[in-house]
């Protein structure tokens, strides 16, 4: 997309259409204009002819017999006498003739009057269209005539890194290409405290105390690598702030990969509804992004991140990108001395789900 | 003068080819007309066959044949009715596929034109310049 190149190519109107080409569009298009109002003033004419017969019938039988002036042969009249005033032969047409009442005539013709009624609209709404077809023309050919020119330009798509960026392709790529090694960067990070992770994880079942101290590093570590990593990879941001102490328990960690040697592991996605009024208080739900959760059989390691997480998840508003953990129905409740944070009152605990929310929410 | 009876061959074909879509124009417009004509009395006979329909089994129903009018059993009318819509419609199926074949031979034909013209351009341009 070099500043050189040309963008897009003007073509003259007229070139295209030539105005002796769009007069005789116009021209013909008006010409069937024409033809359709004289059937539609035919069908006009039915039907007056059709409500005045109707009214005629409708008279008729108010009398036993009317005295008329017949007419015979078209030149000559003679005076006769209309009886049978309520007998009626009406043709259906194709030929077909039904006796009836001056009544039933009424009443078909009253349906033969709307269908012409439908034939009329119908007919308007041709008309209609026709003569916006035959204005469109005139007018393209009035601007063909004023020599009006038409330019067309290929679209290229922007990709929405660079709607703000300039048009240069040259930027673009150095922009593609440090995304790249950027989220290769965090990649690689993020798998590297996988490792580490896994190693706290074997050994911190021995000693709680060691592992919790890593894990704070770690998890704010990885939460800011994470963000980075969402908002490079257009990841929405997932602004989901997790209470640990539900009553399924649910604890986050702030990683993408599970750890599938967990035996009790439970995937969660966000869409369970014990999770809902979680997410929907803090209105942003990505929800092509799946959480996928891991357990931890252990207690003590497990619940010391779990307090790490959700006081990092309350102080700093982080983008929760990671997975949820979830604990089995079985197992035991967080002790509340370790899972709670310290804006979180020391009371709240597993049986309290609701009220500890709240708080959580009202202390933000 | 070499290509002089060759042009001549390619403004006879073309001429012949000319006629030839005319005539298929002409019998397109005129299967239009008919066609025009059948859904007419289609619609007739809709009309027909709804006030039938709509009359008790005991009404008299008559049919004009020549000058006379001839009663008629009202099933035997609706029957009748019902069949001469079949025939039209099936006509106008017929004559739809007529249509259509005359459509593909006036494009095809077009086509054939299009290109003995582009023959001919190029002969006379040869023509020229030799």
């Amino acid at each position: 997309m070099a500043a050189s190149e040309v963008k897009g190519k003007a073509i003259a109107l007229d070139s295209v259409y030539s105005p002796e080409e769009t007069a005789k569009a116009v021209h013909r298009v008006e010409e069937v204009v024409a033809e359709r109002r004289r059937e539609l003033d035919g069908l006009r004419r039915f039907a007056a002819e059709n409500s005045s017969l109707s009214s005629l019938v409708q008279r008729l039988p108010d009398e036993t017999f009317h005295d008329i002036m017949v007419p015979f042969g078209g030149v000559a009249f003679f005076p006769g006498r209309l009886i049978h005033t309520n007998e009626l032969l009406v043709l259906l047409g194709e030929g077909y003739y039904a006796e009836r009442s001056a009544k039933q005539t009424a009443e078909i013709l009253q349906r033969r009057g709307k269908s012409l009624e439908d034939q009329i609209d119908f007919l308007k709404a041709t008309i209609a269209d026709l003569e916006a077809e035959a204005k469109f023309f005139s007018s393209t050919a009035t601007e063909a005539a004023e020599g009006l020119v038409e330019i067309r330009e290929e679209y290229i798509e922007h990709s929405q890194d660079n709607i703000s960026g300039s048009s240069s392709s040259k930027r673009d790529e150095d922009i593609e290409r440090e995304k790249d090694e950027e989220y290769k960067r965090v990649m690689a990070r993020l798998n590297e405290l996988e490792m580490e992770e896994q190693e706290a994880g074997s050994d911190g079942e021995e000693d709680a105390d060691e592992v919790e101290q890593p894990g704070i590093s770690e998890m704010e570590e990885e939460s800011d690598e994470e963000e980075e990593m969402t908002s490079t990879n257009e990841f929405r941001t997932h602004r989901a702030d997790i209470s640990f102490s539900e009553p399924k328990e649910a604890t986050a960690i702030g990683k993408m990969i599970s750890q599938p040697k967990v035996p009790a592991a439970k995937v969660v996605t966000f869409s369970i509804p014990e999770e809902q009024p979680v997410s929907t208080s803090e209105s942003i739900i990505p929800s092509q992004i799946q959480h996928y959760a891991t357990l931890k059989p252990t207690d003590n390691p497990e619940e010391s991140k779990t307090s790490h997480k959700s006081m990092m998840g309350s102080s700093t508003r982080r983008a929760f990108t990671g997975s949820i953990v979830e604990h089995d129905h079985g197992l035991a409740p967080i002790h509340p001395q370790i899972s709670t944070p310290a804006d979180q009152p020391p009371s709240s605990n597993p049986s309290r789900p609701v009220s500890r929310f709240k708080l959580q929410k009202g202390s933000r | 003068m070499a290509l002089s009876p060759a042009l001549r061959e390619l403004q006879r074909d073309l001429e012949s080819e000319a006629n030839a879509l005319s005539k298929i124009q002409k019998d397109i417009s005129k299967n239009h007309q008919v066609r025009k004509q059948y859904i007419v009395q289609l619609g007739e006979n809709e009309l027909v066959l709804k006030e039938l329909d709509l009359l008790k089994e005991d009404a008299n129903v008559y049919k004009l044949i020549g000058p006379v009018l001839v009663k008629q059993d009202l099933a035997e009318a609706r029957a009748n009715v019902n069949k001469r819509i079949e025939y039209i419609t099936a006509e106008l199926k017929r004559l739809e596929g007529i249509l259509r074949d005359f459509e593909n031979k006036q494009t095809s034909k077009k086509e054939s034109i299009m290109k003995l013209q582009q023959k001919i351009q190029g002969a006379q341009a040869g023509k020229t310049k030799a």
